[in-house]
């Protein structure tokens, strides 16, 4: 990875606000214990991570939004490689956080990115609207 | 079951809550809760009661946790208040993007005056800064 790799994420279809990503897509939960998963933009393209997030895992995206590498550390947050369940798996490492307001402040941050950077991959089926949807 | 009529929510929020209420266990990864009915028609019954106006009512969203987010965004200005359905425990968040000060806490939202304050809080948030 380098600071301009895509680390892709994924948007459950709940976490949709007027067709763009909210920020809780961007909050690790209580089980991810501060590590927010993403996919290695070096590794793999935007479809393809969808791919896998909905069939091998069986999970529920509504399209796939990206953050880079430098726009993580530059909210403090370190990115690491972590190949264990999947080749492509990367954690965005919240835990230095030590409030949750800092958690929403900096994944409001990090939302924000991803919506400028615009949508990455939308399914067809997607409940994205396609006004939403920007081609890249 | 019957559920309130949320009537003086806005409708996109009425449809919200809908959404809501219908989520299904493991909506978002195996095993993870769904808001309780009854939390949400308590939640329903404040928000009617201390957000009458449409421009203050807030998103809502559903946690992992079986929790509902609630969110005001008004320019740089946040606010989020995330509600324990169970406890009526809820944790306050607020900030604007120019400033490194955060103000939060656990709010107990079975307090009117809390409920009062939070409402007080939004509004301040949202009047031109």
């Amino acid at each position: 990875m380098n600071p301009d790799t895509l680390l892709y994420r994924m948007v459950h279809p709940h976490w949709l606000h007027a067709g763009q990503p909210d920020s809780r897509a961007f909050r690790p939960t209580e089980k991810d214990a501060g590590q927010l998963s993403v996919y290695d933009g070096e590794l793999i393209n935007p479809q393809a991570a969808w791919e896998h997030y909905t069939r091998e895992l069986k999970l529920l995206a509504a399209g796939v939004v990206a953050v880079t590498v430098s726009e993580c550390l530059e909210l403090g947050l370190a990115v690491t490689a972590d190949p264990t369940p999947y080749p492509e798996h990367t954690l965005i490492d919240f835990s230095q956080l030590t409030s949750p307001g800092e958690i929403h402040r900096t994944a409001r941050a990090l939302n924000r990115a991803a919506i400028d950077r615009g949508w990455q991959f939308i399914p067809s089926d997607s409940a994205i609207p396609r006004t939403e949807a920007s081609e890249h | 079951m019957t559920t309130k009529a949320a009537t003086r929510l806005r409708p996109d929020l009425q449809h919200r809550l809908a959404e809501i209420r219908n989520l299904q266990p493991g909506w978002l990864e195996p095993g993870n809760p769904i808001p309780d009915p009854a939390g949400l028609d308590w939640l329903t019954d404040q928000l009617q009661s201390y957000f009458p106006e449409p421009e203050l009512q807030p998103w809502l969203t559903a946690t992992a946790a079986g929790n509902i987010a609630l969110e005001w965004e008004f320019g740089d200005h946040c606010c989020s208040l995330e509600v324990n359905l169970q406890s009526r425990l809820g944790y306050w968040i607020a900030y604007a993007d120019a400033s490194p000060e955060i103000d939060e806490g656990t709010r107990d939202l079975l307090t009117p005056q809390n409920w009062q304050s939070i409402a007080t809080a939004v509004a301040r948030q949202a009047a031109p800064q």
